[in-house]
């Protein structure tokens, strides 16, 4: 049953548009990183002079990458922008105005960032600018996720015995794949961690392995869980084919290859880009599994729940 | 008769005024010398031809171009690009007290590759890097010591920099990957690159005892000690090997 007002699906769309949007926002990003084309510009926010078409940029991958990193982290700044606004207006959440507008902080933080890192040519905001990226990413993947449909939906909610267990294993698992993203961008910017990341690449395997089991073993009602888990799944299997390539085509660090080829940048940056994606499958999982699922040690607990569900 | 007995004289007067001018020049020797690839810890690395896009490639009219960063001539296994410099030579305060240092030494982008690969100069020299390629270049150097800059150029476009204190480091482009250069910055004059025949000669060096270091942008440097005498070349070669695993 979906009781969401049919004035509060704008905050939705607008989030979803802004999450759409920011993905590619992440892969072009790690591209640059991947080319090492961050400086191709030597100033922010203007491209030689330019906000929009600098002479020539279409005809090295380089500069597209670069100003089109820039471009596309104009409009996801505008939409985030949108988003916020609408849900300030319409949306009866006060919790969610506050997600949308600390989205729209993120975002505006990330792009301020990225100014700073090419204005003073510090590889260390780039390392910073790289992590939080992802993490704005999976903000704003929550934000269009509390504002959905199936957020709301009652009919969703189950109750099983190993809430707490499950609830748990995913917020874990989410703390760890922020700190393999941490070590993540580490190896690729300065070739620093590489141990570090494969190791943890082995836990988050186990702990996203466990959640997905949870969920398929103990929860077979909840379609929206399944959804997440699933994908959560396939994403796993995606992102370790794409780091044993990377591993094969860089040796580890996209800062050892000097003039890569398509191969060797596009790789990494699917692998950086699938990272991102199983972040915000990752926290939108947790959500779910904290929104959807109530322990049946306490069914009033249950019944109680759905019903402050628009609180 | 005249002419043959003024000629003592006239040599005699030239060299007093050499002497009051040109003090250091007269009292002090040349060292000169080879630097060499040793493959000892394996071979070098060949020369990888660089991988040019279509307009890079047009300005080199279509011919191949290979990278600088090892360049070991197959002849006799010298190496060129090795920056040669005395470690402990007396200092100057600038370039400016060295007058045939005034005129600035001149980076060029041209062919989507920087020519020299490897230059050196004195702090307070100024550095000329200009385009010669008919598409945007980016020079983007990464001194650790100098503030840092990122020049974008167009065609035909010039700047001039200096830097303050001595440091050797790599200059690339980002537009083009392929392209790096490096630059020696050192607070005197006594410094030099390897040609083409892997030959340096650094001139005017005061007569002493001095520590030499010889720079490879990939297989690092070797320092040996000499003694400069008054007036006589001294001659120093280097080896320099890949360094062990």
């Amino acid at each position: 049953m979906n009781d969401l007002p049919t004035s509060s699906r704008w905050p939705g769309r607008l989030a979803l548009a802004t999450a759409l949007l920011t993905f590619p926002l992440v892969f072009v990003g790690g591209g640059v990183t991947s080319k090492d084309a961050g400086m191709v510009y030597p100033t922010a926010p203007l491209s030689n002079d330019a906000l929009i078409n600098p002479p020539g940029w279409t005809e090295r991958s380089e500069t597209f990458l670069e100003h089109g990193h820039r471009l596309i982290g104009w409009s996801v700044g505008s939409a985030a922008l949108l988003t916020a606004v609408t849900a300030l207006v319409v949306e009866p959440r006060r919790w969610v105005r506050w997600l949308a507008i600390a989205a729209l902080a993120a975002i505006a933080f990330q792009g301020s960032m990225g100014i700073w890192r090419v204005n003073h040519d510090s590889v260390r905001w780039a390392i910073v600018h790289g992590v939080w990226g992802q993490l704005c990413f999976a903000t704003v993947a929550s934000v269009a996720l509390v504002t959905s449909r199936c957020w709301l939906d009652r009919a969703e909610r189950v109750e099983s015995p190993l809430a707490l267990p499950l609830q748990l294993t995913a917020v874990v698992l989410a703390i760890c794949l922020a700190v393999q993203l941490v070590l993540g961008v580490l190896t690729r910017q300065s070739a620093w961690g590489f141990e570090w990341h494969v190791l943890g690449a082995m836990v988050v395997t186990v702990l996203a392995g466990r959640v997905c089991f949870r969920v398929f073993a103990d929860l077979p009602r909840s379609r929206a869980l399944r959804r997440a888990a699933g994908g959560l799944l396939v994403l796993f299997c995606l992102q370790l084919t794409l780091g044993m390539a990377a591993l094969a085509v860089t040796g580890g660090s996209s800062s050892h290859v000097k003039n890569p080829t398509l191969v060797e940048w596009v790789i990494p940056t699917l692998h950086v880009a699938a990272g991102a994606l199983i972040l915000a499958t990752a926290v939108c999982t947790m959500l779910l599994a904290f929104r959807l699922v109530v322990s049946s040690a306490d069914p009033s607990e249950a019944r109680q729940g759905a019903e402050v569900a628009q609180t | 008769m005249t002419r043959q007995r003024s000629t003592p004289w006239l040599a005699l007067g030239t060299g007093a005024v050499a002497l009051a001018v040109y003090p250091a020049s007269t009292l002090a020797g040349s060292l000169v010398g080879k630097t060499t690839f040793s493959d000892k810890n394996g071979p070098a690395e060949g020369r990888v031809k660089l991988k040019l896009d279509t307009d890079c490639t047009a300005a080199n009219s279509g011919n191949a171009v290979g990278s600088e960063d090892v360049i070991v001539n197959k002849s006799d296994g010298t190496l060129r690009n090795v920056i040669v410099y005395v470690k402990n030579a007396p200092k100057r305060e600038s370039a400016k007290d060295d007058e045939t240092s005034q005129e600035s030494i001149v980076l060029d982008q041209k062919g989507c590759t920087y020519h020299p690969h490897v230059l050196t100069l004195m702090t307070g020299r100024k550095l000329t890097v200009k385009n010669s390629d008919r598409m945007l270049h980016n020079i983007h150097g990464l001194p650790q010591i100098n503030p840092g800059f990122n020049l974008s150029q167009h065609f035909g476009a010039t700047e001039d920099i200096t830097f303050v204190k001595p440091e050797i480091f790599k200059v690339k482009c980002d537009v083009h990957p392929w392209m790096s250069a490096w630059i020696g910055v050192f607070n005197h004059p006594y410094h030099a690159v390897s040609d083409k025949d892997g030959a340096y000669r650094i001139d005017d060096l005061p007569a002493g005892d001095y520590e030499v270091v010889a720079v490879h942008e990939v297989y690092g440097e070797v320092t040996q000690k000499v003694t400069v005498k008054d007036g006589e070349p001294a001659e120093l070669s280097f080896e320099i090997a890949r360094p062990k695993k």
